[in-house]
């Protein structure tokens, strides 16, 4: 259940993401902060609450009620309205779902979702990383503490980065102490991720 | 006010508003079968256990939609 609402999952069940090898495991869910998610819902609440606004602007210039509109179009635009307020909302909220960053026993993955419809995937191998460098600017990070991370790499793509992270210095540690463990023995220390 | 009661209520206007109307629907159709297709390959790509829920979802989205598509054919 906690995937459905958490910015920051360690260890999730039952997750698997296009393209993970077999025996691969998924260590650590990260999605942008649930405050970066406050844009939308306040537009939600406004698009919901839209037809009593326009009630009540039709009252301020002299309408005494929504009688002048034909039964049937107050019928039909009210029921397009909301069902056009919950494609918003279910949109919005998917867009956030699956824009995930995934860190598994292999590799970091970057999935992007924009715009709705257009996908961004990109991945790096635990060995091939080479630096880790995170960022909080602004007052709206430092207050709420997430950032982003921005992952060097030796492969083609030169910089993943895990933008608007919560805990980014965690994640940061938790990568490093992965990456670590890969290129000293081949395979990831997750013991010292779990401490 | 008059004016303006009288040609919300004249046919011409009515019937444009109609057309209006069933356009605006057809779009917003079309855009959630988008979605609907959309949740496909947000779930081949990363699999959860709430992958059913989304796409049942999207699926009486899209059936709401198309039912208010064809009460506005009938209705207006």
């Amino acid at each position: 259940m906690r995937l459905l609402y958490s910015a920051y999952i360690k260890n999730p069940k039952n997750v698997c993401f296009d393209g993970e090898d077999n025996g691969e495991e998924v260590l650590l869910i990260l999605r942008k902060h649930v405050i970066t998610n406050l844009s939308w819902i306040s537009i939600s609440v406004l698009l919901f609450n839209m037809p009593e606004i326009m009630f009540f602007v039709f009252k301020l210039n002299g309408f005494s009620s929504w009688e002048v509109i034909p039964v049937s179009f107050r019928l039909i635009l009210g029921m397009f309205w909301y069902a056009f307020s919950f494609g918003f909302v279910f949109v919005s909220f998917l867009t956030w779902y699956f824009s995930v960053n995934i860190v598994s026993t292999k590799r970091v993955v970057d999935i992007d979702f924009f715009g709705f419809i257009n996908r961004r995937f990109s991945e790096a191998l635990l060995t091939n990383i080479q630096d880790l460098t995170h960022e909080i600017s602004g007052v709206a990070e430092t207050i709420f503490n997430y950032g982003t991370l921005h992952i060097q790499t030796a492969g083609e793509k030169q910089e993943i980065e895990f933008e608007d992270i919560p805990r980014p210095s965690l994640a940061q540690d938790f990568i490093s102490d992965l990456t670590r463990g890969v290129k000293a023995d081949g395979v990831p220390d997750i013991k010292e991720t779990n401490k | 006010m008059s004016a303006l009661v009288t040609l919300l209520q004249s046919p011409a206007f009515l019937f444009a508003a109609k057309v209006a109307v069933v356009c605006l629907i057809s779009l917003y159709g079309i855009f959630s079968f988008v979605v609907l297709r959309q949740v496909g390959l947000m779930n081949r790509t990363f699999q959860t256990d709430f992958g059913g829920l989304f796409k049942i979802v999207a699926g009486l989205h899209f059936m709401a939609v198309l039912i208010i598509f064809f009460l506005a054919l009938i209705l207006l």
